[in-house]
């Protein structure tokens, strides 16, 4: 299961329903923020959940930009290797 | 265990997202990601050609390190040519301009910025009806933008045209004149979709090299696609074709119309289709006259394949395989052009034509049916069609001849009521010709080099030296060479930017890197001319509101003065993003809506139309005119020609005829002379003759000759040959079976060379329509020397 962590700088005025929003899904995580927007992590079944992920949050009304930053593969290799 | 290291691995993603996030990203970064080999990458369009293939630039202590094909992007997958890997090296030659710099007792001496704006809002202040800009399809929109502001708005002067003009002004006519509205139906994905490619002239392995990887690639897949190269002469191209047809210069016009001949002929023409949505027109100019389908019918008798044989040089049975796959339903034809229609004393009607083979097959509107014009330069449709930097134009499809439109723009610019001319002004030959005469007076140039591009270059050359030239570049060309005033300027990541590819892909870039030395974005050279023309009181220069003509606030009602470099160029203001954003509501005037730019910020480009959906997602739009792809075609319609000139949600069929073009071989000149451009370089070569890779792949310039006419004239590879026109001569070494291979009686030059300008030779010819000029056919002799 892939990790991705992301900077989330939300549109103006919405970070804090943004916010409320986010953590109400049991995938994600939010972190530090500032001024500017907030940190998110989240864990994905697979990397092609992880990219619709990333690109369905970009799409968001109240999300100005969602940069991944972070990107974890490990466990999926370590899955491939265990089914194997 | 598990769920430990999870939650370790999860903490570790949200520091290294926080340790970003209090780092301070500068909105410059926004979208940008570090990799793991330090760089910060971020997506741009490449700098050169129509296609937009996406790149990411990778930028290490304010330098471009890498460039490498942008997997994310659906124009090229990931894949680029050998002018675009070598992109960020464009940046770096040694000669890079610097330092502003104006002509004193004759030579050009380096000035400050203040002394090189001032110079030239004097000289503006003074002339402002007779100066005019000669810009570009490489600048950006903003660029373009700001261009037709201060000039159309600013100077009440519509001498504004593009290099544009010489590339596709013919298709942009040729689809004004067949569908009432500029730019093409389809989309790239077409191309992977079709199962028969036609190529007007178009030699796309060179000029087109990622889309022609796309098409050819599917091959590799076990698909089947059939290529018909319709050419002049041979090239890297026809290899990979099914069939070349080798037709005599001008004899597509005959072609298209013996085409439509055996459809109709052979009552294999799609009937529905014409019946609803075809309207049929005659005349030899952009209004013409009704004709009924019969009288069309009648009229195409001419063209039986034994006429257009005589006039195109094609046999009958090459005519006939031809049109026996449009008149297949079962196939998905894709018709694909560039230069060899536009370039051409017909060229709208070449154009025209086409699309008239196309809607009498029905291969039209559907997935992989359509007829394409490809672009040459990378923001020809997102900046010169779309923004309209044309001499008849204004943004969003308003031309300056209609009194509605003046007013709109007006509205939207916030002028007085009568501040736009009502005059077009001259179109770019036109504009050159004026400055020879002295009508005009002065010249801004920017992103082009018309010294070595216009045809007949004799005769414009030498007067150009003695108007008020001011030229903005990066690096020294033979235009600057004349100039009275060079700026030096910022280059393609050194700026924010937008560019509109060929398919109505608008996409946005984030400055990156500082320009180097003094150099400055061409935006803010205008804007500072225009300050400085408001300073000193010009009255073009105020709006309606006693505010300057270019007046942006911020969130406070604060002016922003981006007049002001320090201002311009802060972080904290995106001026590209300002002017693009005023510029916007134009585009909905003619169903051309972009998106928001802080929608493109978080795309690969989207393909206009762009609308909000019920859900408030911007969608774009891949198919114009198709019911279900198209936001604004009527429901029930399937194909709806919605700007179509008769209102009835047509589009129009026309019978323009085979002509001969004005300069045929003859005794004294018994060659055909054609012209064009080479994979390694971009135009004029000013700035893929600085990439080493690039310059050591093709050095100088040649002339390809046909093998037959070599052994008559015993000439070799190598062999000095002198090229003579009525106009001028230039002497070159000769290929043979190189990498082209012209037909018997024809030779091919390319133009990139600025040591050999071949354009002393070629004809100042034009469609009469679009003022595009032909640059593939005029008669020469060659001489061994």
């Amino acid at each position: 299961m892939p990790i991705s962590g992301y900077i989330v700088i939300p549109k103006k005025g919405t970070v804090d329903n943004l916010i409320a929003q986010l953590n109400q899904r049991e995938d994600v995580e939010v972190g530090i923020r500032n001024q500017k927007g907030f940190a998110l992590v989240a864990a994905t079944i697979d990397d092609r959940e992880a990219k619709a992920f990333g690109k369905d949050l970009e799409q968001w009304e109240t999300v100005e930009s969602a940069t991944l930053v972070y990107h974890n593969f490990e466990d999926t290799v370590t899955q491939a290797a265990t089914s194997v | 265990m598990q769920v430990d290291r999870r939650e370790f691995i999860k903490k570790a993603a949200l520091s290294a997202a926080g340790a970003v996030l209090i780092g301070s990203m500068p909105k410059s970064l926004m979208g940008a990601a570090r990799g793991e080999d330090g760089l910060i990458w971020q997506k741009a369009p490449c700098r050169f050609c129509g296609v937009g293939c996406g790149v990411m630039v990778g930028v290490k202590d304010g330098r471009v390190v890498a460039v490498q094909g942008d997997l994310e992007n659906p124009v090229n997958k990931g894949l680029l040519c050998a002018k675009g890997y070598h992109t960020s090296h464009i940046l770096y030659g040694e000669d890079r301009l610097r330092k502003p710099q104006v002509r004193k007792n004759g030579k050009l001496t380096d000035v400050s910025w203040d002394e090189a704006i001032e110079t030239i809002a004097k000289f503006v202040k003074k002339n402002d009806d007779t100066f005019a800009i000669y810009g570009s399809g490489q600048w950006t929109v903003a660029e373009g933008y700001t261009a037709m502001k201060f000039l159309k708005g600013g100077c009440s002067n519509n001498n504004v045209d593009p290099n544009a003009r010489l590339c596709m002004a013919s298709a942009v006519v040729g689809m004004l004149t067949t569908y009432g509205v500029d730019e093409p139906s389809g989309c790239y994905e077409d191309f992977d979709l079709c199962d028969t490619l036609v190529l007007w002239g178009n030699n796309m392995a060179e000029m087109h090299p990622v889309l022609w990887s796309r098409i050819v690639d599917r091959r590799a897949k076990g698909e089947k696609i059939e290529i018909f190269d319709l050419a002049t002469r041979r090239t890297r191209t026809t290899q990979e074709a099914d069939h070349y047809l080798e037709f005599t210069p001008q004899g597509d016009l005959a072609i298209a119309n013996g085409i439509c001949n055996i459809l109709i002929q052979e009552g294999k023409y799609d009937k529905n289709w014409v019946a609803n949505h075809c309207n049929f027109r005659a005349g030899k100019d952009g209004a013409g006259s009704p004709m009924t389908f019969e009288q069309y019918k009648e009229w195409l008798e001419t063209y039986t394949p034994e006429y257009v044989e005589e006039v195109a040089g094609i046999s009958p049975r090459e005519l006939k395989l031809l049109a026996s796959r449009f008149a297949d339903p079962s196939k998905k034809i894709l018709s694909l052009w560039c230069m060899g229609m536009n370039q051409h004393t017909r060229g709208t009607w070449i154009n025209n034509l086409v699309y008239n083979v196309h809607f009498l097959s029905g291969q039209f509107g559907a997935p992989g049916k359509t007829a394409f014009s490809l672009t040459g330069q990378p923001s020809a449709c997102g900046t010169c069609r779309e923004v309209g930097t044309l001499a008849h134009a204004l943004p969003g499809g308003r031309v300056v001849a209609n009194e509605v439109h003046r007013q709109q723009t007006e509205d939207f610019w916030k002028l007085p009521k009568g501040r736009i001319n009502p005059k077009p002004g001259h179109h770019t030959v036109a504009m050159f010709e004026a400055l020879n005469k002295n009508t005009l007076s002065g010249v801004w140039v920017q992103v082009t080099n018309p010294a070595q591009t216009i045809p007949n270059l004799n005769e414009i050359t030498d007067k150009l030296k003695n108007r008020f030239l001011v030229v903005s570049d990066v690096y020294p060309t033979i235009t600057t060479d004349l100039a009275t005033v060079v700026l030096p300027s910022a280059l393609w990541v050194e700026k924010n930017g937008i560019f509109g590819n060929s398919e109505r892909r608008t996409q946005q870039w984030f400055k990156m890197i500082e320009p180097p030395g003094e150099a400055r974005d061409d935006v803010w050279q205008m804007l500072a001319v225009a300050h400085k023309l408001y300073e000193m009181g010009h009255p073009g220069m105020i709006n309606r509101d006693g505010d300057f003509l270019f007046t942006f606030k911020d969130e406070n009602g604060q002016e922003i003065e981006i007049w002001k470099w320090e201002v311009f160029n802060s972080p904290d203001v995106n001026v590209d993003r300002l002017l693009y954003e005023e510029y916007r509501p134009f585009t909905k005037m003619k169903h051309k809506d972009v998106a928001p730019y802080d929608v493109l910020v978080k795309n690969r480009g989207m393909l206009w139309p762009v609308v909000q959906d019920a859900k408030g997602r911007w969608r774009e739009t891949k198919r114009r005119f198709v019911e279900g792809e198209d936001p604004f075609v009527k429901e029930g319609s399937g194909v709806d020609f919605y700007w179509g000139k008769e209102k009835d949600g047509k589009a129009r069929v026309w019978a323009r005829p085979y002509e001969a073009p004005p300069e045929i071989p003859d005794k004294e000149y018994p060659f055909w002379l054609c012209t064009g451009r080479v994979l390694e370089h971009w135009h004029t070569g000013t700035m893929t003759r600085r990439v080493k890779q690039l310059n050591a792949g093709m050095p100088n310039a040649y002339v390809e000759v046909n093998a037959k006419d070599a052994a008559e004239m015993n000439i070799s590879t190598g062999n000095m040959v002198k090229i003579s026109s009525r106009r001028g001569s230039i002497n070159l070494p000769a290929w043979i079976n190189g990498r082209g291979s012209p037909q018997k009686g024809l030779v091919f030059v390319p133009f990139f060379d600025e040591s050999k300008l071949i354009n002393e030779v070629t004809l100042q010819a034009y469609c009469p329509l679009s003022k595009e000029p032909d640059y593939k056919k005029c008669a020469v002799k060659i001489e061994k020397v």
